[in-house]
């Protein structure tokens, strides 16, 4: 560890801080202050756990507690205890202090903590073993910064405090490269928004020049103006829908653009990010953030910013104009916008709930059929069509409803738009009417002011969804940038040690490793494994022998002690370099759709077909794979779906063949297939493992007979090692699992089952 | 513990089973006595011959029948008695068998909702439960689990758990707030 945290001190209250120092003794330091959320009887209220160097002190809030007096558990002197853990319950958690033989809790915590109380418990244990004591680790951070509220995942991203603007413009940033494109949009609009100005006008000068009796002669010929002004309002028209065309063809281009350029920053970080990462999500999450949350943010860019861009125009246009004709029938319009523009906002909130309800019931309806008709032989072995209808007409019903609800909201909310701008144009008709009449005001004055007023209302009216429309945008936007942000965990060093050949020295030196905070899966592991040599990886499942091969990729980093690769701790090796030279053989090997030849290529794409035939050969493959209709092309499928489950192997191990790695990783490489193609494995995995460090984990003792040495782990700890033999001869642990895996193959073969794998183990250990 | 990917998958470590090891019947409620001794470590005698020193009582079935069928498991998580009615016991071994349960499985009972907010996928409650005030927040739906058409458990991101036993009995704003947003 780089930087070791010796004390932990969270700020108390002042009060509780005065009355902590007067029960300290002379020469006293503390140095663990934390506070919990629970209390000894779990009411969720303050307790402070006091950790110093001589005694553990717990107090209320406001300061009385044990060591005052008034104690509700004995202070601890540290000089009693034997050792601290935490003891995680259901729903909660706490820190016991062995005293004797007896654990006393110490402190209760909830789950909200738990991550803060694993370290403080290793604080205290070092404390008391008089160890050097190193607390280190990032507390989550589980509140926003900025609003307090409790954020959606620890660490994550405090939904309401996203900043529109500052989205916006990050995603602007990726239209920077299309300036020029971006330029002629908006332009384009701007041309568009003009032209789509003009046919009002014109009809209002037609009304007032040609067709009125009054005017007609005073301009000469009606007819050629007529002309003229027909002639303009087709120009116009004609223009627009060019204008249109372009600029809607751009605006899917520019956003299609944008969005392609998102994902590809997704998809990039995505694969570069590392397990631990993925461990904590759904891969059905991440891949909605692929699919989904880009494609609301593309609509979003297509649709949405054009129209919000074409239609502000046009407001600013037609208000302008509107004013010039007459401003005090534009005052009179004016009057049902702001309760268009508040209704809506109030309308739209209710309708969103309500169509969320809708979605998540129809959402349900669609798992429940796929239940179903995925699960039919199950159902219909047991008789339970009438009980599953039974289900699916309630949900069907709930759907009803929640469709119901929603579409009343709508009904509601559009009638009553339609009728906000409706009187908006009784007012107009009433007024501009009378003006008509007392002659302060022209027909085609009114006609023109009155087309110009659905053009205003009409956007108007859907500014309320735009509102969720971009919030969907920006929370999609959130989610991906949140991804595209995330550091790579295990990110090189910044001069990592180049290895391009490595001899294939392992050393495992006091590793210690948890996946969760507070519960360590490998305790202090040593293990020198020399150049070549082949280690046997033995225990129960949970021992810990696939957590070590994980370390070994570095697909976690190891918390305690060290682990060097040919003298280079594994940190300081080029995360490329690293992976180049580990090949890994798993039991359920994954295969990408493509042909047999493709996937044995997979880690040297230019393996020319020869190649991958040696290492077919090698890996006993060639025969089954030419017997195939289609060879070598034959495709293998959706995760090899295609191949039986021993094809399946020999294919990894020839696709690990041609890797040619220096350290091998063979996990259960073996697992359930017949004798006859066991054997062929078998060979195809001595072969494979000729002058490489292998690391074997089986549960087939019988195995890993080829083993130099034999590693057994129990609970995360080395029990044993040595050969086959001298492990035999101790009598032990292993002695203890081979006879009783014996005795139970031996009732299967009995039954006639498979040959006892074990027959002959203990002759044949090299 | 959810099986954590990457740990070892579950095996087939068949010698476990082996023949000479018959499956064991766990002892009954009739057959045991549970008490502690000393004060925090909980003991099982077995009819005044044989004594557990250290046994861990556990709900079977924690969510629907909370208050029966308590598994007692001894140090190596084997279980060495059954008990399917609590009431079975004698008064005392009840008694500790009891606080033990309680203190292994903290469940939260939402008495009062304050309010419920819904946003982006998330939903942030703020409750008097009844072991005090509670503020969580609960991602997507598959956490917030009907167990039957009145009774909600709750289980926040960061695995609190919570209870709503019924909520057509709370107060009418908190069945609003239910019904609105669950």
């Amino acid at each position: 560890m780089t930087d070791t945290t010796t004390t932990y001190k969270e700020r108390m209250p002042d009060a509780l801080a005065d009355r902590c120092r007067e029960a300290l003794r002379e020469g006293e330091t503390v140095r663990i202050a934390a506070a919990t959320d629970l209390t000894e009887d779990l009411r969720f209220e303050e307790r402070w756990l006091l950790v110093t160097d001589q005694r553990l002190l717990r107090f209320d809030s406001n300061g009385s507690g044990a060591g005052n007096g008034d104690a509700s558990i004995p202070f601890i002197e540290l000089s009693d205890a034997k050792s601290a853990a935490v003891e995680e319950l259901v729903g909660s958690g706490r820190i016991n202090v062995v005293i004797g033989n007896e654990d006393i809790e110490v402190i209760r915590y909830t789950p909200s903590q738990r991550a803060k109380f694993a370290r403080i418990a290793r604080g205290i244990d070092q404390l008391i073993k008089d160890d050097p004591v190193d607390m280190q680790g990032e507390v989550d951070k589980t509140r926003c910064d900025r609003c307090a509220r409790l954020l959606p995942e620890p660490n994550g991203i405090c939904s309401a405090c996203t900043n529109r603007l500052a989205m916006m413009r990050r995603i602007a940033r990726y239209a920077l490269p299309f300036k020029g494109k971006l330029a002629l949009m908006v332009f384009l609009s701007l041309l568009f928004t003009l032209a789509e100005l003009g046919p009002p006008y014109i009809m209002g000068r037609i009304i007032d020049d040609v067709l009125d009796p009054s005017a007609a002669g005073a301009s000469g010929d009606p007819f050629s103006f007529l002309y003229l002004l027909v002639g303009a309002y087709a120009v116009i028209r004609l223009v627009s829908f060019v204008l249109e065309i372009f600029k809607d063809r751009l605006s899917v281009w520019l956003g299609g653009r944008v969005i392609v350029s998102v994902r590809e920053d997704l998809y990039e970080n995505l694969s570069r990010l590392n397990m631990k990462f993925y461990n904590k999500r759904q891969v059905g999450s991440l891949i909605s953030r692929v699919s989904n949350d880009t494609e609301s943010m593309m609509w979003f860019l297509v649709d949405g910013v054009p129209y919000i861009l074409t239609n502000l125009l046009l407001l600013v246009g037609i208000l302008v104009l509107l004013f010039v004709t007459s401003w005090q029938l534009t005052l009179m319009v004016l009057i049902p916008i702001p309760l268009l523009v508040t209704g809506g906002w109030y309308f739209w909130t209710r309708l969103i709930r309500a169509f969320r309800t809708k979605y998540y019931r129809w959402g349900k309806l669609v798992g429940m059929a796929g239940e179903m008709l995925s699960s039919v032989r199950v159902v219909k072995t047991f008789v339970q069509e009438k009980r599953e209808m039974r289900r699916f007409r309630s949900s069907n019903e709930g759907v009803f409803r929640g469709d119901y609800e929603s579409e009343k909201e709508a009904a509601v909310f559009f009638s009553t738009v339609s009728m906000l701008t409706s009187s908006g144009m009784i007012l107009v008709w009433y007024y501009g009417g009378a003006a008509v009449i007392d002659d302060t005001f022209t027909t085609g004055a009114l006609i023109m002011f009155i087309a110009y007023l659905w053009m205003l209302y009409e956007p108007l009216r859907w500014f309320g969804e735009l509102n969720t429309w971009s919030s969907r945008a920006m929370s999609g936007a959130e989610k991906v940038f949140e991804i595209v942000d995330t550091p790579a965990e295990t990110e090189d060093r910044e001069v990592p040690v180049e290895m391009k050949d490595m001899q294939g020295e392992v050393e495992f030196e006091g590793v210690t490793f948890a996946y969760e905070a507070g519960k360590p899966v490998l305790h202090d592991i040593s293990l020198h494994v020399q150049p070549g040599e082949m280690i046997g990886l033995v225990g129960k499942s949970g021992s810990g022998k696939t957590t070590m091969t994980n370390l070994l990729c570095r697909f976690y980093d190891i918390d305690e002690g060290g682990l060097e690769i040919d003298g280079v701790p594994i940190r300081d090796i080029g995360l490329e370099d690293l992976r180049r030279q580990i090949g890994v053989v798993l039991q359920d090997s994954y295969f990408f759709s493509g042909s047999i030849a493709e996937n044995i290529r997979y880690s040297s794409p230019d393996a020319s077909l020869e190649q991958i035939m040696r290492a077919a050969r090698t890996a006993n493959a060639h025969d089954f794979i030419c017997a195939k209709p289609d060879g070598y092309d034959t495709q293998i499928g959706e995760n090899g779906k295609e191949l039986s489950g021993g094809e399946k192997q020999r294919i990894a191990i020839a696709r690990a063949i041609i890797h040619d790695p220096r350290i091998l990783v063979l996990d259960e490489a073996t697992s359930s297939v017949d004798t006859h193609t066991e054997k062929l494995i078998q060979e195809a995995i001595a072969n494979l493992v000729k002058g490489r460090t292998t690391f074997a984990i089986a549960h087939r003792l019988s195995t890993l007979r080829r083993a130099d040495r034999l590693v057994v782990l129990d609970a995360g700890r080395i029990v044993e090692t040595g050969t086959h033999e001298e492990l035999l001869d101790m009598k032990g642990y292993f002695y203890r699992m081979v006879e009783t895996q014996r005795a139970s193959t031996a009732v299967m073969a009995v039954g006639g089952g498979k040959a006892d794998p074990n027959r002959g183990a203990n002759g044949h250990t090299t | 513990m959810p099986d954590e990917p990457g740990v070892d998958a579950p095996d087939t470590f068949e010698f476990e089973t082996g023949i000479e090891n018959a499956p064991v019947e766990p002892y009954q409620a009739h057959e045991i006595r549970v008490f502690r001794a000393p004060k925090n470590t909980v003991r099982m005698t077995v009819r005044h011959e044989r004594s557990y020193i250290r046994v861990r009582p556990v709900n079977a079935s924690p969510m629907a029948h909370s208050d029966r069928y308590v598994s007692l498991l001894d140090i190596k998580n084997e279980e060495v008695a059954f008990i399917k009615d609590l009431n079975d016991l004698d008064e005392g071994s009840r008694q500790v068998i009891e606080e033990e349960l309680a203190h292994r499985y903290l469940r939260a009972t939402i008495e009062r909702v304050n309010s419920i907010q819904m946003e982006y996928g998330v939903t942030y409650w703020d409750v008097m439960t009844d072991r005090g005030k509670r503020e969580f927040v609960i991602r997507g739906h598959e956490n917030t689990h009907w167990a039957s058409d009145a009774r909600l458990l709750l289980t926040d991101v960061d695995g609190n758990r919570f209870e709503v036993v019924d909520y057509t009995r709370l107060d009418p704003h908190s069945i609003q707030l239910i019904e609105t947003n669950v």
